[in-house]
């Protein structure tokens, strides 16, 4: 793009030729610019006469270079721009184009503390309303007073729990093996490889085997469950729910927080079961057969072992289905908005179920 | 597990006398952000309103505050003389159960097919027996003409069927009145002027009040009696009565604008 001053007029005049397009037009914006810059006093005279073809790229360069603010007498004069072309700048309105670029007003650390915190707050005070709707809707379904979608909470159980026991099995069973490995190691050393058993045993009924069906549980049903709901609030279904003067808390999340607070014990229950056998089958291995395995395991854990594993089992359940269900109540519009509140939900319910496990362990120790 | 709703019927609530619905100074918005400010009107019985405007001016809005799914931020809406905005939950939901709505894209339950989607409410609602219920819902789609696709799930309708049987579920609990959100937005010419019949012959022959939100011209002028036109500027209704008259001798530019259908600057040329 030539560029030439004129020593009479004082004007710097930018000769545009050819072809300007997308592909072309990045160093003739540049020195366009670089142009005005360098003369911010002298008037500017754009020379399209021997323009052959712009794209839209090209139609933006030269409302830019008519749009930028020049002091009197330095102002940019298109000159000779094909008509059809010309007819196309007016179309954009300079005031409204440049608005929408006006940068958001930056805020203070201290005022992005304060808003960050009432969001906080906010969500807070959503999330207890939430809980307290599931409670009273949980409480009524268990005393008998208030109604529930048994075909719904059946449903919900098959997929969330039937179809969800071949991955149960292997990931118990496979704790139940790397544990009596990994303890069983050291154990030798010290001739101690009888006690693998209680290790195992107390391991997997108290801890592991609840422990590791509910993170399954709230990485396949949890995003499951916020997909599900947030599909639906998406498509209005949701809407459709509340118009009908019908409670989505009673529609949607009761039959899954049911279905849930059931189905993980029993996924939790044979985990156990199948990462004992995997422990067992390892100390065979380490010289301990079936029946000392078994004799050991009578010795070292008990019914309570077995309840606080399936209780605690029951309240992941329960937490992962109510963050679930809400996080999916709580999806904003668009397909995004989905993702967002199936990640989040199985971020929060695994964040969750640490968070109650460390508070059971210090309740019973 | 059906409860029994206090639903009254069309006939009894056509009875009482005054407007089926009233919004009076009503001010409505999402967070600080006003969208319409003292607005009011009337929706009389058996009429079918439009709720007409550009794009963002708060149609869809206004409806879902006419429907109790939103809490406007000022003034009162009447159902039948009852105020759905001071009503309690259980009131509320009782009034809801009147208004029959169809969503803007169907909202039909994705796990349900054609026929269930409309027995829903009466499942839910009704101790009728399945037989009874399966021939209620089948007469319904018949109504919109969707009684051959009553076994097809809602992914499998063309946008036009899903609006039908929208129409359907929402009539099936006896509503006397119908809200419809944008009810031939995408939908061809042929589909849209279906539909549009299917909305007369309703109010027609089964004497329903409409609330239909629509900005399709062509639309509003096949069905509307009456059009309420918002303006997202001034945050106010700035036209109200029969849509030809609207469009042949409003005085207002922006009225006379969207009804003439002319870009901004045809506007500023007539002078406003």
């Amino acid at each position: 793009m030539p560029v030439s001053g004129s020593p009479s007029t004082g004007a710097v005049t930018l000769s545009l030729e050819g072809r300007i397009t997308a592909y072309t037009v990045a160093p003739i914006w540049r020195k366009a610019l670089d142009t005005l810059a360098r003369n911010p006093d002298r008037p500017i005279l754009v020379d399209a006469s021997r323009l052959e073809y712009i794209d839209n790229t090209g139609i933006a360069l030269i409302f830019d270079l008519k749009r930028r603010q020049r002091p009197p007498g330095a102002e940019v004069e298109i000159h000779d721009l094909a008509p059809n072309l010309a007819a196309l700048i007016p179309a954009y309105d300079a005031k409204r184009y440049a608005k929408a670029y006006e940068k958001p007003e930056a805020i203070g650390v201290i005022e992005h503390i304060g808003w960050a915190a009432g969001q906080q707050l906010t969500y807070l005070g959503i999330m207890l309303g939430f809980l307290r709707n599931c409670g009273t809707a949980l409480g009524r379904a268990i005393i008998g007073r208030g109604e529930v979608r048994w075909s719904e909470v059946l449903s919900v159980a098959t997929e969330a729990g039937a179809n969800a026991v071949p991955i149960v099995l292997l990931i118990g069973f496979l704790m139940g093996v790397i544990i009596a490995f990994e303890i069983g190691l050291v154990a030798q050393q010290f001739g101690a490889v009888i006690f693998v058993v209680n290790g195992v045993g107390v391991a997997m009924l108290r801890e592991l085997g609840p422990l590791m069906t509910a993170i399954v549980f709230a990485g396949r049903t949890g995003a499951a469950f916020a997909a599900e709901i947030g599909t639906q609030k998406v498509n209005e279904e949701v809407n459709a729910i509340l118009t009908f003067g019908l409670d989505p808390v009673y529609f949607l999340v009761l039959p899954r927080l049911l279905a849930s607070m059931v189905v993980v014990p029993l996924l939790a229950v044979l985990a156990d079961l199948v990462g004992l056998f995997g422990g067992a089958l390892v100390l065979v291995t380490f010289d301990i057969s079936f029946l000392q395995f078994y004799n050991q395991l009578l010795g070292a854990v008990g019914a309570g072992d077995l309840l606080l594993g399936v209780f605690k089992a029951s309240v992941f359940g329960l937490a992962i289905a109510a963050i679930g269900c809400q996080r999916g109540l709580n999806t904003g519009a668009g397909a995004t908005s989905v993702g967002l509140s199936a990640t989040s939900a199985v971020v929060t319910g695994i964040v969750w179920i640490v968070v109650i496990d460390g508070i059971f362990t210090v309740l019973t120790s | 597990m059906a409860q029994m709703a206090d639903i009254p019927s069309t006939a009894a609530a056509g009875a009482r006398g005054g407007p089926a619905i009233s919004v009076n100074r009503l001010k409505m918005g999402y967070g600080k952000r006003v969208l319409l400010d003292n607005a009011s009107f009337d929706v009389h019985r058996g009429e079918i309103l439009v709720i007409l405007g550009g794009s963002g001016c708060g149609k869809s809005s206004l409806m879902k505050n006419i429907i109790g799914l939103y809490q406007p931020m000022a003034g009162d809406i009447l159902i039948d003389g009852e105020s759905i905005v001071r009503a309690g939950p259980e009131k509320k939901a009782q009034l809801q159960r009147r208004m029959g709505v169809m969503y803007q894209s169907g909202a039909l339950f994705g796990s349900l097919n054609v026929l269930q989607n409309v027995r829903f409410p009466l499942d839910e609602f009704t101790d009728m027996g399945l037989a009874e219920k399966n021939l209620t819902a089948r007469m319904l789609l018949q109504l919109v003409e969707m009684g051959h696709a009553e076994a097809l799930m809602p992914g499998e309708l063309s946008g036009g069927m899903q609006k039908r049987a929208g129409i359907a579920r929402a009539m099936a609990l006896g509503a006397d009145m119908l809200m419809l959100d944008e009810p031939s937005a995408g939908l061809d010419p042929i589909t849209a002027a279906n539909l549009d019949r299917t909305i007369r012959s309703l109010r027609d022959n089964l004497g329903f009040t409409f609330v239909v939100v629509t900005h399709e011209l062509q639309s509003i002028f096949n069905i509307a009696d009456r059009g309420v036109m918002l303006d997202p500027v001034s945050h106010s209704i700035i036209a109200e009565g029969k849509p030809s008259d609207l469009r042949d001798h409003s005085e207002d530019p922006r009225v006379r604008q969207f009804f003439n259908r002319l870009p901004d600057e045809a506007r500023q040329a007539t002078g406003s």
